[in-house]
């Protein structure tokens, strides 16, 4: 059987790289004996899909993976035994079987949230901004990739974006963009456009709130598709 | 220190996972509600020391105490230290992330003498004064341990104690006193007084009650300081504690993996081994022990690999019984086993196809040198027609590529010698090529040769090192005769070897060098790209120190050394025995498979060999 686990990369697991997480939750497989299915091969190692990697520093509320299993396990099994051997960095919140054979998750991923906490900013400042961004018709930032520098347009990536004023807690802006193998905006260039005057972006920390399907105005996340189909 | 704080650095630095802790089976005690509080001090990175053994038996072990706690820290990489030091920021723990000075106890380890400047940088990180004699009570004690202890002068004015030998029992003994002193001193060390109760435990070389004379030599000043220092050692190992919740790294470090010590020292008795003389004698682990301590640490860890660690682990008498079984309960679920090198002998062979059922790794083995003549001064029991039938049995049981140790440098070393080493690893290849002749595989021969840096209390103390002059010169006749492509030879340039030798060999004339060559910004000295030899030379020559003195010259058969202050038990006159049979390439047996070679250990320590294999020892006085 197959499982799809989302989980929280917490405050403590922030640092961890794709790869330290790869092997984080490898382990906690094993410590929790779970019957993981292996790859053939001269390096044998669980069978293991992810989602879009999360970058090294943020803070993830809704991560998936994927592990096929020899055996039958109850969701409610798996997600108890998981969690007991997991460190603090990461904790499974919800599971679902896998039926049938579905797309991977990171073909059908589309969208994200992102949740961008200024601790020390003039929300009134972010707020306008927002609105600013959200008014433009075309947004042309320079991309740099490893051979040249080209100029892109965000504007079609960005869907929207939420300020939120928190007492005494600064302010959270949310905001919803595209996130994928096909159409794709790195967060940071969305936060890069929120430093000026007024507005320090250095000590901004970054939440990714989850990973979605995005169907018009609808944003489905990577279990719901699955309760839907089943 | 205030989490923020951290945090803002933490965002600033490469791998903030080297200065986090958190890792699953950390220990994080209440600072608070906790008497003693103690820290590990590698003086390495992050990812050398969460591979180190000694770190994890030792920080079980007070962990275990709950009137005591165990934290960590490490060198940190030069990008945090820039930030430590930019924002006047101390050095903190991993676990409760507390300034380093607010420990009682500071403990090194001292594995290689190139990290020593790193242990004075990680005391300056921490605001703590560097020479004990400027420390005062509201600073920790610095203690250290470890096989570089065997020579202690070098640090003698940095380090307030030093724990010789294994350091399992001796470790509780020596915190139970800092928490009496605590107690009677309403929480505060009175470090004069409980110094002069350490002197009761053996084993610690506590270098205030001692002076030296002019030539290095040490002395005692009270009539209470033991002379010399005699070793502590565990008797039994099967009683031993051992991690079996090791701390689970987030990063990968170097040997990242679960590690059982099958057995501890080695009676082999090269005659160039620093480890095989301070940790005798052999003592073996049981294999029921063992496979029990393989299950909870694969248990407990998560990890898909698990490494008997030890000097010489194809010596232990129940090897392939506890390979096999591992093997056999193991390999479905994908969990591997590791071996570090192997011997030179066909049994090694089997051992490592056993091993390879999930995993197939490098095969490693250390013939040492190249010639037989030189084989059998360094008394390495080893035969070229040996190594060619392990070859051969290698390929053919499908390694393409074998690894190879050499070294150079070695005492009365001959050109025939060095173009010796690539002779057999032609022979070698050649072995390769004709098992191979009909496939398209290609196999290879990589050697590794390092440069000889002879070492305290060993057969080779009185020999002259090569200058990095020689060294170079060996290589480049080494380079120019290698002429296969499908050999690869690796190699290091001699110079940071001249360091390491002076301090192997040093008196704590050349810790005033080290202190200088701190100053002056030497750090990290094993990263080659940090090692800068000029300011090392440079520090040497203003405190008057030559290499000459140190390294260069033979020293007489009958001098007294500054470190014949420990005594590692191995009698001196059974070093000076070796080091004559050595001259006549006479060869000396290991007395699991031969007679008793009475080196002292078992004559004059209270510890005896223990080999849980059918052959009964006997014990010569």
């Amino acid at each position: 059987m197959k499982l799809r686990v989302k989980y929280k990369v917490t405050e403590e697991g922030r640092f961890l790289g794709h790869l330290d997480l790869t092997r984080t939750i490898m382990k906690i497989l094993r410590r929790a004996d779970l019957p993981v299915m292996l790859s053939e091969g001269f390096n044998p190692h669980p069978r293991l899909s992810f989602a879009m990697p999360l970058s090294v520093g943020h803070i993830g509320d809704g991560e998936f993976f994927e592990v096929a299993l020899k055996e039958e396990i109850t969701e409610e099994k798996f997600l108890d035994v998981f969690n007991k051997f997991a460190p603090q960095a990461i904790e499974a919140i919800e599971v679902r079987e896998v039926k049938g054979s579905q797309k991977s998750m990171s073909s059908i991923i589309n969208s994200a949230i992102y949740v961008l906490n200024f601790t020390d900013a003039d929300c009134a400042l972010l707020r306008k901004r927002a609105a600013d961004i959200l008014t433009e018709k075309e947004i042309i930032i320079l991309k740099t990739s490893k051979k040249k520098t080209k100029e892109a347009d965000i504007r079609p990536f960005i869907y929207d974006i939420i300020v939120d004023e928190e007492k005494d807690m600064g302010c959270k802006v949310k905001v919803y963009i595209a996130h994928g193998s096909k159409e794709n905006l790195k967060v940071q260039e969305l936060l890069n456009l929120f430093s000026l005057e007024g507005i320090s972006i250095e000590k901004v920390s970054i939440k990714r709130k989850g990973l979605y399907i995005k169907k018009d105005n609808e944003y489905l996340d990577l279990i719901d598709v699955l309760t839907n189909v089943g | 220190m205030s989490l923020n704080e951290i945090n803002i650095i933490l965002n600033k630095v490469e791998k903030p996972l080297r200065y986090l802790g958190d890792e699953y089976n950390a220990v994080k005690k209440d600072w608070e509600k906790t008497g003693v509080r103690s820290l590990f001090a590698f003086p390495d990175l992050y990812e050398v020391g969460m591979s180190h053994l000694g770190l994890k038996i030792i920080y079980n072990i007070v962990n275990q105490h709950p009137e005591m706690l165990m934290e960590r820290v490490f060198t940190p990489w030069i990008d945090m230290e820039e930030e430590l030091r930019k924002k006047d920021i101390s050095i903190f723990s991993l676990e409760n992330k507390k300034p380093i000075n607010d420990f009682d106890v500071i403990g090194f380890t001292l594995q290689y003498e190139m990290t020593f400047t790193n242990i004075l940088n990680i005391l300056d990180l921490g605001k703590i004064p560097l020479l004990s004699k400027d420390r005062t009570n509201n600073n920790p004690l610095i203690i250290a341990g470890g096989p570089c202890v065997f020579n202690p002068e070098p640090l003698a004015d940095f380090v307030d104690v030093f724990i010789i030998g294994d350091g399992e029992e001796i470790i509780l003994e020596l915190l139970e006193e800092v928490k009496k002193n605590k107690e009677i001193n309403n929480g505060v060390i009175e470090k004069e007084s409980l110094l002069k109760e350490l002197l009761k435990i053996q084993g610690l070389y506590i270098p205030v009650f001692y002076d030296v004379d002019d030539m290095g030599i040490v002395y005692p000043v009270v009539p209470e300081a033991p002379c010399p220092v005699i070793k502590r050692t565990v008797n039994d190992l099967d009683q031993a504690e051992f991690p079996l919740k090791p701390i689970v790294p987030y990063i990968e470090t170097v040997h990242d993996r679960g590690m059982v010590e099958v057995l501890r020292g080695c009676n082999r008795g090269c005659r160039f081994c620093h480890a095989g003389i301070v940790y005798r004698p052999v003592r073996e682990r049981s294999k029921e022990v063992l496979l029990d301590q393989v299950k909870e640490i694969i248990k407990n860890t998560g990890y898909d690999e698990v490494s008997f660690t030890s000097l010489s682990t194809s010596d232990y008498s129940g090897i392939e019984g506890l390979i096999r079984e591992t093997a056999d309960e193991y390999s479905e679920k994908g969990i591997g086993i590791s071996l570090p090198s192997l011997r030179v002998d066909n049994f090694s062979v089997n051992i490592a196809k056993e091993v390879s059922r999930v995993r197939k790794s490098t095969l490693t083995f250390a013939p040492e040198a190249g010639t037989q003549r030189m084989r059998d001064i360094i008394n390495k029991g080893v035969t070229e027609e040996g190594m060619l039938e392990v070859a051969r049995a290698a390929f053919y049981e499908g390694w393409q590529n074998i690894k190879l140790y050499f070294m150079i440098g070695l005492p009365w070393e001959t050109e025939e010698d060095v173009l010796g080493i690539v002779d057999l690893a032609r022979k070698v290849l050649a072995e390769g090529d004709k098992i191979y002749q009909d496939s398209h595989h290609k196999p290879k021969v990589t050697i590794s040769v390092a440069a000889f840096v002879p070492k305290a209390h060993t057969p080779f103390q009185w020999v002259p090192q090569d200058t990095s002059e020689i060294i170079r010169e060996k290589q480049i006749l080494m380079k120019k005769n290698i002429k296969s492509k499908r050999i690869v030879f690796n190699y290091h340039d001699g110079e940071l070897g001249l360091i390491e030798g002076v301090f192997a060999r040093g008196d704590r004339q050349v810790g005033k060098a080290l202190l200088n060559a701190f100053r002056k910004g030497c750090k990290l000295d094993s990263w080659r790209k940090f090692f800068d030899f000029e300011k090392w030379l440079e520090s040497f020559r203003e405190e008057g120190i030559s290499l000459d003195k140190y390294n260069f010259r033979e020293r007489a058969l009958d001098e007294k050394f500054s470190w014949d202050i420990i005594n590692p038990g191995v009698r001196k006159s059974f070093l000076k025995s070796e080091y004559e049979k050595a001259q006549k390439g006479e060869l000396t047996g290991d007395c699991r498979f031969t007679l008793c070679s009475v080196c002292g250990v078992c004559q004059d320590l209270p510890v005896k060999i223990d080999y849980k294999g059918d052959r009964k020892i006997e014990i010569k006085s």
